[in-house]
């Protein structure tokens, strides 16, 4: 296999990505920035004063806002590439080049988890000069997400050509049924359904912990890294053997 | 190189019904050739471009380019593709296009700048190149597209409706390009609803329709064959002296409509002109192709 054009065409894919990158930062600024700094105004505080309310009022803030953005830049960041360049036609040209689709794709789901965990531990960084958050945890959290989120959207945009759709239903389905069913409440059958879609709603108990600082359990995170695994490398056979263009 | 035998494929309908996109065509394109592949819309022609660049697999028999599955061909060395409708992301910019396609098409980075130059200068882009393709107009996106397509030395050539929306100096310049890409490695393939331009560029035109092959016409064979055409003719004087030379000729002024193979027109218009005609015109009313192509698709 001739790796050449894809090491020669990574600082395209790189440079397309980082166009992306800014969107969970914007998303971050506006949800926790903004109104952080609109309640320091109203308790008469500076954000960097260390006060101790308002410092409470951050770390509440901080777990949930983090991981809905983590979550919405990963799906931003790591879904849609071939189910868009498909639809666009873009395929067709790509890959009249001695290019294999399956490891291009490869290399941008690379690309994108790479620059996202990069730029979006900043965030972290900058907070803890508001008040103190894990930032090994952010980033674990971010890695996870974007991991699973890019796998599942990459085999969703494999299989069918209303990825968005698709995806949006799959994954509150599955958040709702697990939410639903954790701790084995529920019929059986509803158990056995939420027990085989992707794991949801352990990826976001993960991704809550770690943000909040706390461990976690690794027998539910190797289930969700192997549904991960599973997911990728699914889509990416896919995406080799299956018709690139409908 | 290239050999389609037996090849069929259909797609599925959303209510589960079977259309036949492509049926038993066979044909083989020998490195050295142009071939062009003619048909109305709908009869296949894309189809049949996305396996050759395998993009789709065949469902019945084989298509293979240089002994292999077309998708291994395209992985090993790459094929030259000009596509119906320029499929780039519009918010590209000419030069960058051309930069990133020139990475795929595997051209090595010390030479890249060149052959990006190269191509800009072949096909009169350079005013656009820090443009976006969006603010292209349609022919100067088949330009780019054209230009990409030339970046690397490839055995595989396909152009899909390659004039689509060039003007006639591009039109004809395209034609002198067509022409400097012959070469007896490399084989050609191009896809168009222009028969004219397909007769002028081709060696041979695969007619297809319906998903089949209908005809493969030898287009030199087709223009010198024996067989009854239609002429026009224009003759200054004497015209009626040209008409009585051919059953059923039709006199309109100084203009002549007739029917006759090559050699029985060269007989009445030798007799005419001994009569005193004065021809200053003689022209088939359609081309061999475009006589080829009706028949082809009318007597299905």
């Amino acid at each position: 296999m001739n790796l050449r054009p894809l090491v020669a065409y990574l600082p395209w894919q790189a440079r397309d990505v980082a166009l992306k990158v800014f969107a969970p930062f914007l998303l971050f600024f506006v949800m926790a920035g903004l109104p952080l700094w609109g309640m320091a105004s109203e308790i008469d505080v500076s954000i960097f004063s260390r006060d101790a309310r308002f410092q409470e009022i951050a770390l509440r803030l901080w777990p949930g806002t983090a991981e809905l953005c983590i979550t919405i830049g990963s799906i931003l960041l790591m879904s849609g590439s071939f189910a868009l360049d498909r639809e666009k036609q873009h395929v067709r040209i790509l890959f009249a080049n001695q290019v294999p689709p399956a490891m291009f794709y490869l290399q941008r789901f690379a690309v994108g988890l790479g620059l996202f965990a990069l730029s979006f531990t900043l965030v972290p960084v900058m907070f803890s000069q508001i008040v103190t958050v894990p930032v090994l945890g952010t980033l674990l959290a971010l890695l996870l997400t974007a991991f699973f989120i890019g796998s599942l959207a990459l085999l969703i945009g494999a299989c069918t050509q209303r990825d968005g759709l698709v995806f949006i239903a799959v994954y509150l389905v599955s958040n709702i049924l697990q939410g639903l069913t954790q701790g084995g409440m529920g019929p059986n059958w509803l158990r056995g359904f939420a027990w085989i879609l992707p794991p949801v709603k352990q990826l976001s108990d993960f991704s809550g912990a770690w943000l909040g600082g706390r461990t976690v359990e690794p027998t539910d995170l190797v289930l969700v890294l192997g549904y991960g695994v599973g997911m990728l490398v699914s889509a990416l056979v896919l995406i080799k053997r299956a018709p690139l263009v409908r | 190189m290239i050999a389609l035998r037996t090849v069929g494929k259909s797609y599925r309908s959303l209510f589960g019904a079977d259309v036949r996109a492509v049926h038993g065509v066979t044909l083989e394109v020998q490195a050295g050739e142009v071939v062009g592949i003619a048909g109305p819309n709908g009869a296949g022609k894309s189809t049949l471009i996305a396996m050759l660049l395998g993009l789709l697999a065949a469902d019945e028999g084989e298509v293979t380019i240089d002994g292999v599955a077309p998708r291994a061909f395209v992985e090993r060395e790459g094929i030259a593709y000009l596509p119906e409708l320029m499929t780039f992301p519009l918010e590209w910019k000419t030069e960058e296009t051309l930069y990133r396609m020139a990475a795929l098409a595997d051209v090595p980075a010390a030479e890249r700048t060149a052959a990006v130059e190269r191509v800009i200068e072949a096909v009169g882009i350079a005013e656009h190149r820090k443009k976006k393709l969006k603010a292209l107009s349609k022919g100067n996106l088949q330009r780019v597209g054209l230009a990409q397509a030339l970046l690397a030395e490839r055995r595989v050539v396909i152009f899909d409706e390659p004039t689509h929306g060039l003007d006639p100096v591009w039109t004809a310049r395209f034609r002198d390009i067509v022409a400097g890409l012959r070469r007896p490695d490399r084989a050609l393939i191009i896809a168009s609803h222009n028969l004219d331009e397909l007769e002028r560029l081709c060696d041979r035109v695969a007619i297809v329709d319906h998903g089949q092959l209908q005809r493969v016409v030898t287009v030199r064979d087709a223009a010198g064959s024996g067989a009854e055409r239609r002429w026009r003719i224009r003759a200054v004087a004497a015209p009626d002296a040209v008409a009585a030379r051919f059953h059923g000729a039709v006199v309109t002024g100084n203009d002549i409509e007739c029917t006759a193979d090559v050699a029985a027109l060269n007989r009445g218009l030798a007799e005419a002109i001994a009569e005193g005609a004065l021809i200053v015109a003689v022209a088939p009313t359609e081309s061999s192709l475009e006589e080829a192509f009706r028949s082809a698709v009318t007597t299905r």
